[in-house]
């Protein structure tokens, strides 16, 4: 009972509220309450606006293999990009535009994408070519071996998601999803992306992948710079041909034949990969269609062998993509056969191509950071530590038994050129170099010695002191947490690099018998 | 279309639009054309089982009205054999699409203790979604004017469109004609730029996707886990699985009806309210008078008052209230299990009501306090705790589950399973596990304003400063958005009362 007298009161007092709004309803009221009632669905709907902006730039994709590619093609000059490579990851693994640019001053794109298939490559074409005109296309032909007519939604989105709205794009959703009820869902991004609040990261805080320094300037290309051995296969029984299916041939014609109604030459390139015999059948078919065209066909899995000089137990990453070792070789074998067959001019040098020579730099960088762990020799680091990219922390630390005696003449020559006192060294503690600069020292000798530094902006080093089961006194270099020492006593060097915010290397020097020791970050 | 389907998101506006500019006249013609695509967008064939029990009930309420303009023996007798033709002709469609497999199954079950030959089940129909609750309405139509207690509807437009108006068709409320008969009738005169009412429609439609789409789709995940592999789980886990399923169902039946309410106000057509505030219930009476208002009201006034009710001693009473409550059970679902539910609350209120002079004698002996809020509390603890218990076997896909179900929950106890984390690895990671949570407070909250004043979702801003109630929406409007549980992560939920 007492419930409901409440619920009464409470409506016979709203009821009021009318009635009184209602007495007063003259013209100005009336006025005033529309005035009211419109600027509350104004103010709604623009922080609704607000709001759903905020959502989308936190939460959409932002998949470095695929969407990121196309976004950053949009970022490119018009009629910039003279070779426009298309394709899947063996492509933008593959295909080594740095290389082409360095060496060749072509200005290429890998406008490809993870797991893309044929379709989605032409919807690729067809959209690049509204703001591009390529002197030549290098098309992957991984892809036509597929027999499913749709691909998995996660890689659908990865190479739809990434487009501009236009009919292209709504093509290009239709003929990768599987739909249902008109695939309407998959018209509605948010359906796919709103619950990715689980794993949001800088990258969707920050643009160019939260790491604007490395890619600001990104043509697609992706390296990776460890090794995999794969075998090598012979393929010269496969002598028949498969049939693509209905849809992968009509894209892959499509492909062709508007490149070729735009007078842009093709090359169709078969990259080497863990392959089997049906993939060669699939690519003799590929080949055949594209010399219909007049357009070329290279098919690495059988021909060239020679000349490309591929090493399988070295120039893999995994069994798909080739790394850097393998994309050189390809690369500089596609960038001799395209200078002797076609003229695309060389870019280096033009004001207009900055972006191609700093992306090209990046890479280079990357290669400089992976030479790094090839040395062997501490007298040769030497050079690493004055590196202006990078920040060092050298610690020392005594031998398990307490001892701090630790020289030889290739110390020697490392700890001159790096400015280290051998008192000092031999007194032990740690050292920080920023852009070649000792910035830091100390002996670590205070009791709980503990030191923050700051890599960059989004990654921390520390430092701190811990004891053996004997009670000798370890320094210990953590970096985001992570422990990144390679050797409990003697000589420690950490390199970092502020530019692609990676660690280097970590090698240690053993006090005892000298010999190196090293975390591989690269696998 | 399910409410929440893209498909809706587009067929909902575009109505509301085209109602909004088309002339006050044929609005009602609309309405019907855009509830029948809705419904034809399930299965077109529905369209006739639909139109079927339309133009039956149509033709009975007429006939019903026309006799009852003159009293004598042979109209008297013409008229109950239409009413009777009438309710026969629609439980028969409903016999024989919902409960034709399972009573030939059953037969067979008995039938195969005797080792005689089975009969053999050539049937295959699929269950129309939402067509317990028309053929219901349209019964309750013709029971309505046999009573005269309300007039015939002669326009036959009009009338099919109260059998199939799209809020409420597949899902209820299942409206009296009296109510939203009226209101269909006179949508004509329905001011549609309404302000207030938009606004408030607009939010109970978001807040019953918030009950739907982010607890009860989420709770979902849990229930589904917990209910399949119970032989997995131990006591905690599974009195955990059932006290989310309450809620679960809780929110995927109210969280429907609510968006039912919210679409139809928009609109300007008030529906009833079908749940209000069930588990804060102190009794098992109660809850059924908070449970499903518009069901529970119609299994009173068309079955139990006929019954005789309670006007013919308590054995006749006990007996009516089982009758209604297994009948009801079945209503939810031709299986034995939701049998057993029904029977289970049945059971419920008879005990109840047997021993209620025991329990008010012992409490005055022992001088508990029956108005203190403890007492309260705890007859509202024992409410839940009971009506938990039957919805085991409303979940549980066949008694086997259910009966293995309950006995691991006795028998399997594993008290630290409260404290070791374990409730954050039945299917829901820690993060979901917790939005869950929270959402079941916010729920909890909004259930508690509504029950100790009164005051209901949609008006709680209105004595509160202006710009409360565009915060609230908004916040709806963005955990709905964000949190939801559909799209590529979790396979968007069937609202459970469909198959009913």
């Amino acid at each position: 009972m007492r419930r409901m007298r409440k619920k009464d009161e409470y409506s016979v007092e709203l009821e009021n509220i009318e009635t009184e709004e209602n007495a007063g309803s003259s013209e100005t009221v009336k006025k005033s309450r529309k005035g009211r009632h419109a600027f509350e669905i104004i103010a709604v709907l623009l922080i609704f606006a607000v709001g759903m902006f905020s959502v989308y730039s936190v939460l959409s994709f932002k998949y470095i293999d695929s969407v990121f590619k196309m976004e950053m093609f949009y970022e490119q000059p018009e009629d910039s990009v003279d070779i426009l490579v298309l394709g899947s990851s063996h492509s933008y693994q593959g295909i080594n535009t740095a290389v082409l640019w360095e060496e060749y001053g072509y200005a290429a794109y890998d406008l490809c994408g993870a797991g893309q298939f044929i379709w989605n490559t032409y919807y690729y074409l067809e959209e690049a070519l509204k703001t591009q005109s390529p002197k030549l296309i290098i098309l992957d032909a991984y892809y036509l071996h597929v027999t499913d007519d749709y691909e998995d939604e996660s890689f659908a989105i990865k190479n739809t998601y990434g487009m501009k709205w236009s009919q292209t794009k709504v093509d290009a959703i239709k003929a990768s999803f599987d739909s249902d009820l008109y695939g309407l869902q998959y018209f509605f991004e948010i359906l796919q992306y709103h619950s990715r609040y689980s794993d949001v990261d800088e990258t969707d805080f920050y643009p160019y992948q939260a790491n604007e320094a490395m890619y600001e300037n990104h043509k697609g290309f992706y390296c990776y710079f460890y090794s995999t051995p794969v075998e090598e296969k012979d393929f010269s029984e496969v002598d028949y041909y498969n049939e693509m299916t209905e849809k992968v041939e009509e894209y892959y014609a499509k492909i062709l034949e508007l490149a070729y109604s735009e007078n842009i030459p093709v090359i169709v390139v078969g990259i080497p990969f863990d392959a089997d015999n049906y993939h060669v059948a699939f690519f003799r078919t590929g080949e055949r269609i594209a010399n219909m065209f007049g357009y070329p066909f290279l098919n690495f899995l059988t021909d060239y062998k020679d000349e490309l000089g591929l090493d399988y137990s070295t120039d893999f990453a995994d069994s798909q993509h080739l790394n850097y070792l393998g994309n050189t070789k390809l690369t500089r074998f596609l960038g001799d056969y395209i200078s002797e067959n076609y003229s695309i001019p060389d870019r280096r040098g033009d004001e207009n191509y900055s972006s191609w020579e700093a992306d090209a730099q990046i890479y280079y960088y990357q290669l400089e950071n992976k030479n790094t762990t090839l040395i062997t020799d501490i007298s040769e680091y030497a050079d690493t530590v004055a590196n202006n990219r990078y920040q060092v922390i050298i610690t020392k630390n005594s031998s398990a038994d307490g001892e701090q005696e630790m020289s030889s003449s290739e110390l020697s020559e490392f700890l001159s050129a790096v400015g280290i006192s051998q008192e000092e060294f031999t007194n032990g503690g740690v050292w920080i170099y920023s852009g070649g600069e000792q910035v830091y020292h100390n002996d670590c000798t205070e009791e709980d010695f503990q030191k923050s530094y700051s890599l960059s902006k989004y990654d921390d080093a520390m430092i701190s002191t811990s004891y053996d089961d004997e009670g000798v006194m370890i320094i210990d270099v953590y970096m985001n947490k992570t422990e990144v020492t390679a050797a409990d006593y003697g000589l420690n060097v950490y390199v970092y690099d502020t530019l692609t915010r990676t660690s280097v290397d970590s090698i240690g020097i053993n006090p005892n018998n000298f010999a190196l020791s090293r975390i591989d970050f690269y696998q | 279309m399910q409410f929440n389907s893209i498909h809706f998101l587009i067929f909902f506006p575009a109505v509301l639009l085209v109602y909004f500019v088309i002339p006050k006249k044929v609005r009602y013609i609309w309405l019907l054309a855009a509830s029948y695509y809705f419904y034809m967008s399930w299965n077109a064939k529905y369209a006739i089982l639909i139109a079927f029990s339309t133009v039956a009930t149509y033709l009975c309420g007429i006939i019903i009205e026309q006799l009852s303009l003159k009293e004598d023996n042979l109209r008297y007798y013409l008229k109950r054999l239409t009413l009777a033709l009438g309710i026969i002709s629609n439980l028969l469609i409903l016999f024989m699409f919902k409960y034709l497999d399972f009573t030939i199954d059953s037969i067979n079950a008995v039938l195969g203790h005797f080792n005689i030959s089975l009969i053999e089940n050539n049937f295959d129909l699929l269950l129309p979604v939402g067509i317990s609750f028309y053929t219901f309405q349209a019964l309750g139509y013709i029971i309505d004017v046999y009573r005269k207690n309300v007039n015939a509807e002669y326009n036959i437009l009009k009338y099919a469109l109260f059998v199939s108006f799209f809020p409420q068709l597949v899902a209820g409320p299942i409206e009296r004609s009296g109510k939203l008969m009226k209101q269909l009738n006179h949508a004509d005169e329905i001011k549609l730029w309404n302000y207030e009412r938009i606004v408030k429609g607009f939010m109970i439609m978001m807040w019953g996707y918030f009950m739907k789409v982010v607890i009860s789709d989420r709770a979902a995940t849990v229930v589904n886990e917990l209910f399949t592999n119970y032989y997995a789980y131990d006591s905690v886990e599974l009195i955990f699985g059932v006290t989310l399923f309450a809620v679960q169902i809780y929110c995927d039946f109210a969280g429907y009806s609510t968006i039912a309410v919210g679409a139809a106000k928009i609109m300007g057509f008030e529906l009833m309210d079908n749940f209000d505030t069930p588990y804060f219930s102190t009794s098992i009476q109660e809850f059924w008078r908070r449970w499903h208002i518009s069901l529970s009201s119609w299994f009173r006034d068309y079955l139990y008052i006929p019954l005789g009710g309670n006007r013919k001693g308590k054995i006749r009473k006990y007996i009516n209230t089982m009758i209604v409550f297994l009948v009801s059970g079945l209503w939810h679902g031709a299986d034995w299990t939701y049998v057993i539910w029904g029977g289970l609350h049945g059971f419920y209120q008879i005990v109840g009501d047997i021993t209620k002079p025991v329990k008010e004698k012992c409490a005055g002996k022992l001088k508990i306090r029956t108005d203190a809020t403890s007492y309260k509390l705890m007859k509202m603890a024992v409410t839940f705790g009971l009506t938990c218990f039957a919805w085991i076997f409303f979940a549980a896909d066949n008694m086997t589950i259910a009966v293995e179900y309950i006995a691991r929950i006795f028998t399997r106890l594993d008290p630290w399973a409260l404290t070791d984390g374990t409730i954050y690895s039945l299917g829901l990671d820690r993060q979901q596990m917790n939005i869950l949570i929270i959402s079941i407070i916010v729920l909890l909250l909004v259930d508690l304003v509504k029950y100790k004043k009164g005051v209901r979702m949609e008006n709680i801003a209105d004595r509160q400063n202006s710009w409360v109630r565009p915060v609230i929406i908004l916040s709806l409007v963005f955990a709905v958005i964000v949190f939801g549980a559909y799209g590529a992560e979790f396979d968007a939920q069937q609202f459970i009362y469909f198959q009913f």
